[in-house]
């Protein structure tokens, strides 16, 4: 969908004219789930390998992304690492919202925690929290400060370690910044996000997601914080993780999208001008999707299907 | 109008929209919540950043290298001594940290930028066994005091042999006696136990040179890593003074493995083992496990190239480094990315070269 400049002045201006008589504050706290239709492929079994399409990625993202070998995380160093706050709006799960609260009942901070220990808790400080020095240890989860603009909690988050954007090997440096904004609408909440990384990111990438309140009853699981990396897989190893012919490798990764969907490099490989309609008006004078396509779930006994002739497979 | 800033502004003033839009009626109003805001942490003293760690543990950053200052009953250790040029607010700003002498400099490589303000911190210093006489030690608590014969006025400078070795023979160095290591070991490992925490300056394989060390101050579970690991930019591989690219990943492996503990459960900011890097932010080993397979990749590509007969010109060509020059690389300055890209080539020639007895005949530079 495009959105007109005047459009927009006009949200905007209605935004403007509620916030000087909206509340100032809202009661996040609750157990709130990720919409789980809204592109789900992606957003559950995780992004194909090399699509990088609509992600405003830059050539060193992209040739990073490239390179990622997919089992990387089989390092017993990195098995039991975390993502970044930012992940909240690209994984599977929704999270608990809860307010602390000091003893004279002012607002101190917020909290959010996943039920998977791949997220760590997030703290959004309230209460104008002293920011740490910027040599201070950056981590997953970022410094992150929030302050209300009429009803939508806006959250900036900084301090954010190198790791990964995406799940298929895109990365993050430590110098992104993001900004949250949450905006709750009954038992639906609108997440949109701004993720800006000037290592990775040739523009800011704008996210948005929609979450629900568990209001039926229902309780997301508890935390596992419990990680403890295992060897006794076959494949793991204790050190630097070493890729064979690297360079053929992602030479194959670079050919997958095209080889599967018959999908241009142009889109497939990402950068800013794939976040917008103009270019899929592009691409569609031009694309010729193949006649029969795999669409879903291409796998055999969890393999993926070999490249070349396409299979269709029902789900 | 850069994409960038295109987006930054429209992206605010629609989250606005939508708020207005749909968020009517919505939520219960909590209590009002304290704007004040702290003024900023100080944490300059001219050229001089400090960031507290933990027990009397400071990473102080001089002119951009990191050295840790640890503190406690018995007097302060250092580890590493930074640029000579910054050694002046070094100490100023060691003085607003403690009033406890420095005992000891601990060295993690002979570089100068490392080592650099050995003399001057080393004469500002005051080594325990020039001490008459020192109080405080607690045994069954009580205090008593202590006396020791006083034989000079400067700190002890802990190193690996190897440190020694090589500022003596540095082309046109000159250091003075006391920037030289005055306790030096060539074991691997060079235990002790000081202000409440055991001490163990570790010996690295030769990664950056062949005189790294790594030191871990055991309680409060912190490693200097030393030169080895950079996070701002590519390793520095000296090869003319012993340091290689397997060594490099050696060493990293080795601390990765043996020298920091993650926590568990998974908790953010849980006090699990914080790294020092030489530069950059204070680290922990998920941050040393991305460097650690950032140089392992680039590695490998050139490892690959060279199997391929490519030379070194043609290997510069396939840029090996693509994917973190805009993280650690740099055109200009001391280290650029085409001198690691040279070093890892040369020292991967040098692997083969040993292995098999004679260059590959494919090498042409």
């Amino acid at each position: 969908m495009k959105i007109s400049p005047c459009a927009l002045a006009t949200l905007a201006g209605a935004g403007l004219m509620y916030a000087a008589t909206a509340p100032a504050q809202v009661d996040l706290s609750g157990q709130w789930i990720l919409e789980s239709t809204q592109d789900a492929v992606k957003y559950d079994e995780g992004p194909l390998t090399d699509m990088f399409a609509g992600i405003p990625v830059n050539e060193a993202g992209r040739q990073a992304g490239i390179t990622y070998p997919g089992d990387e995380q089989q390092e017993l160093n990195r098995q039991c690492q975390p993502w970044p706050t930012h992940y909240f709006l690209m994984g599977p799960w929704g999270g608990r919202f809860a307010a602390v609260h000091d003893a004279d009942g002012r607002l101190v901070a917020w909290t959010v925690s996943s039920p998977a220990y791949d997220r760590l808790a997030i703290t959004i400080w309230m209460n104008g929290h002293a920011p740490p020095p910027p040599l201070a240890l950056h981590t997953f989860g970022g410094f992150n400060t929030g302050k209300w603009e009429g009803s939508t909690l806006v959250v900036s988050t900084s301090m954010l370690k190198d790791a990964y954007l995406e799940r298929n090997g895109l990365p993050n440096s430590n110098q992104e910044t993001d900004t949250f904004f949450f905006t709750r609408h009954g038992d639906e909440m609108t997440l949109m996000a701004v993720i800006d990384d000037p290592v990775y990111l040739e523009a800011p990438w704008v996210l948005a997601r929609t979450l629900k309140l568990l209001s039926d009853g229902s309780q997301l699981s508890d935390p596992i914080l419990y990680c403890m990396p295992a060897e006794v897989l076959a494949g793991f190893t204790d050190g630097y993780h070493s890729a064979i012919e690297l360079p053929p490798r992602e030479a194959q990764q670079l050919a997958f999208m095209k080889n599967r969907y018959d999908l241009p490099l142009e889109a497939t490989l990402g950068g800013a001008q794939t976040m917008y309609p103009e270019f899929a008006k592009k691409l569609d004078k031009v694309y010729k999707p193949p006649t029969k396509y795999c669409s879903l779930y291409c796998t055999v006994q969890g393999h993926l299907l070999p490249t070349g002739p396409v299979h269709i497979q029902s789900r | 109008m850069s994409q960038r800033e295109h987006v930054r502004s429209w992206v605010p003033l629609l989250a606005v929209g939508i708020t207005a839009a749909l968020s009517a009626g919505a939520g219960t109003a909590l209590a009002a919540q304290d704007d004040a805001s702290p003024p900023p942490q100080a944490n300059t003293a001219g050229a001089v950043s400090v960031v507290p760690l933990r027990d009397g543990l400071y990473m102080l950053a001089v002119d951009g290298v990191n050295v840790v200052l640890e503190t406690g009953t018995f007097g302060s250790i250092l580890v590493d001594t930074g640029p000579a040029s910054g050694s002046q607010a070094l100490l100023d700003q060691v003085r607003q940290l403690t009033d406890k002498p420095i005992r000891f400099i601990i060295d993690t490589s002979a570089d100068p930028e490392l080592i650099g303000g050995n003399a001057a911190v080393a004469g500002a210093g005051q080594s325990l066994a020039t001490t008459d006489t020192f109080d405080a030690i607690e045994v069954n608590g009580n205090t008593s005091k202590v006396d020791l014969p006083g034989q000079g006025n400067s700190a002890t400078v802990i190193a690996r042999q190897n440190v020694l070795t090589q500022m003596l023979s540095q082309p046109g160095a000159n250091y003075g006696s006391a920037a030289l290591p005055s306790d030096t070991f060539s074991r691997h490992q060079f235990n002790f136990f000081m202000n409440g925490t055991p001490i163990a300056v570790v010996e690295l394989p030769g990664g950056h040179s062949g005189s790294d060390a790594a030191v871990r101050f055991d309680r409060p579970d912190v490693v200097v890593a030393g030169a080895v690991f950079d996070q701002t930019r590519f390793p520095v591989i000296d090869l003319a003074n012993g340091g290689s690219i397997q060594g490099e990943i050696d060493a990293l492996d080795q601390i990765a493995n043996t020298l920091a503990y993650a926590h568990v459960p998974v908790l953010e900011d849980s006090g699990a083992t914080l790294i020092i890097p030489v530069r950059g932010p204070v680290s922990d080993e998920d941050d040393l496990v991305t460097y650690r397979d950032m140089v392992g990749t680039v590695r490998d590509r050139i490892e690959y190239y060279i199997e391929q007969g490519r030379t070194l010109q043609q290997i510069h060509a396939a840029n090996p480094a693509r994917g973190y020059i805009s993280r650690y690389g740099s055109d200009s300055g001391s280290w650029t990315t085409n001198d690691f890209v040279d070093a890892v080539y040369r020292s991967l020639m040098a692997d083969r070269k040993a292995h098999r007895g004679g260059r590959p005949a494919q090498q042409q530079e």
